[in-house]
């Protein structure tokens, strides 16, 4: 089953292209890595999904509705950059999300805080990018929402963290929800991405089963990246 | 959802709010130092007074601006417009919160002047008093002669209220159409500031344009044909049409804008 229906996309900045002509169905029960090098247009889709960005042309459904401020209610979205509130401690996140997300579970949160080795009381203006980052993820895939996207949510993150928070994103990806990752830390996303999605200069130029591609193609979906941006 | 929004955006306020008050409380403990000190010391009671009042309306004023450019020009944007809530609710609660704090902001005023008032009614046994009084009996009963009411004086209120509305909803339109659809024009800043400007002007040529013809159909230049002197009483139903038009356009052009 379908929870994203991207038909056509276009989204121009001024005169600068950044997403292209582009089109694709995204599965239910499936991890996404949406893989490009900077500026290759996959913060634009994805903010184009959470309803931050309007598209220039072309359609997003999702969950066969068309994207409006009740379609951010299935959009859970961790953006690149910091966005918490700074004035706020964790636990004051935690009742923000609560307050405004239906399908936020608090206790989950808490685990996760836990996991992340990160405290309820401790202050956002105060804590180190990594720890931010802990945050962000925290609070977006404790959300029950049927699309769930992480932007490049390795950075800045420590070996220790990294595998934490693939941990986490294995253990809350379902067969109810959709997960779309962006990185270029493509080695450490490869096990557990299900479909990948290589994005160049705005448009999705290889997309499909991560395993099928591999056997297709005899090389690891880091090598064919490789082989894809190294020209 | 809007109480919501509204509750965050008061907390989010609470520590600059905080300091204002504490800056407002010193300065009316100079002003009652002033009136203490008597003499050469009232002129700078005047003066401060004076700072203290525009000061507070400017704050209130820049802080509402703030209130909405802040979410549209900083990271902690997406933590407000990722959030399940139409632009409506999260423009209008911003604009109900900066409300409040211009209530409380006028209250505020009020019991400054009405304790520094009495102080000085204290200090100065009635001399005070006795100026104030008579200066405000006589522009009371002026007013009264002409037939000025409650409700005129109501209506007043409500212009002031509209025209605060209007104002921050022109400004309000011009952010965001900064960044949405001049975002990719080189000079934004400034034609969404020209966009303001000329909005303010036109909304205000039409109001000045229709209150005159209003009056004109009205009858109002034959007051004029040949009167040597003309009776208060006979002007108040002009003012108060103007005042109801101008607050009637204000209310369609803030619906417009929002």
């Amino acid at each position: 089953m379908s929870t994203i229906t991207i038909k056509n996309l276009k989204k121009k900045f001024g005169t600068k292209l950044a997403v292209n002509d582009c089109s694709i169905v995204f599965e239910k029960g499936k991890i996404y890595g949406l893989l490009g090098p900077n500026g290759s247009g996959k913060t634009t889709v994805m903010k184009m999904i959470a309803g931050l960005y309007k598209p220039t042309k072309g359609s997003i459904m999702i969950n066969d509705i068309p994207i409006s401020y009740l379609s951010k209610a299935d959009v859970a979205f961790m953006s690149t950059e910091n966005f918490m509130y700074s004035h706020m401690k964790i636990s004051n996140v935690s009742e923000y999300f609560c307050d405004f997300y239906m399908d936020f579970d608090k206790e989950k949160f808490e685990i996760l805080i836990s996991e992340f080795a990160l405290e309820m009381d401790m202050k956002v203006g105060e804590l180190s990018s990594g720890m931010n980052a802990k945050l962000q993820v925290a609070a977006t895939i404790a959300r029950k929402a049927s699309v769930i996207m992480l932007d490049e949510p390795l950075n800045g993150i420590d070996l220790v963290a990294r595998d934490q928070i693939l941990n986490a994103i294995i253990q809350h990806a379902t067969e109810d929800n959709t997960f779309i990752i962006s990185s270029h830390l493509v080695d450490q996303m490869e096990p557990i991405l299900d479909e990948v999605i290589f994005i160049k200069e705005g448009q999705f130029i290889i997309e499909g089963d991560a395993e099928t591609l591999r056997i297709e193609r005899q090389k690891s979906i880091v090598d064919i990246y490789k082989e894809v941006f190294a020209c | 959802m809007l109480s919501k929004l509204m509750k965050y955006e008061i907390v989010r306020k609470k520590n600059i709010l905080l300091s204002s008050l504490a800056i407002f409380v010193l300065t009316e403990l100079l002003l009652l130092f002033c009136l203490f000190k008597g003499g050469n010391w009232l002129v700078l009671f005047a003066v401060v007074a004076v700072f203290l009042f525009v000061g507070v309306y400017l704050f209130v004023l820049y802080d509402n601006i703030k209130l909405l450019s802040d979410d549209l020009n900083s990271r902690s944007g997406y933590m407000l417009f990722l959030t399940p809530n139409h632009g409506y609710n999260i423009v209008g609660s911003k604009m109900i919160v900066g409300f409040i704090e211009l209530i409380i902001s006028t209250i505020l005023i009020i019991l400054v002047i009405w304790f520094n008032y009495t102080y000085a009614n204290y200090l100065f046994q009635n001399e005070v008093a006795t100026l104030i009084y008579n200066g405000f009996d006589s522009i009371k009963d002026s007013l009264s002669s002409m037939g000025f009411g409650f409700w005129y004086y109501v209506s007043i209120i409500l212009g002031f209220v509209l025209q605060w509305f209007f104002f921050i909803t022109t400004v309000y339109l011009a952010l965001i159409l900064r960044k949405t659809l001049f975002s990719t024009v080189r000079f934004k800043g400034f034609l969404s500031l020209a966009m303001f400007v000329v909005l303010n002007i036109i909304t205000n040529v039409i109001i000045q344009v229709v209150s005159f013809l209003a009056m004109i159909l009205t009858g109002y230049g034959d007051l004029f044909t040949g009167a040597q002197e003309i009776p208060p009483e006979r002007v108040l139903p002009f003012v108060n049409l103007m005042v109801t038009l101008s607050n009637g356009l204000n209310l369609i052009f803030i619906v417009l804008f929002f």
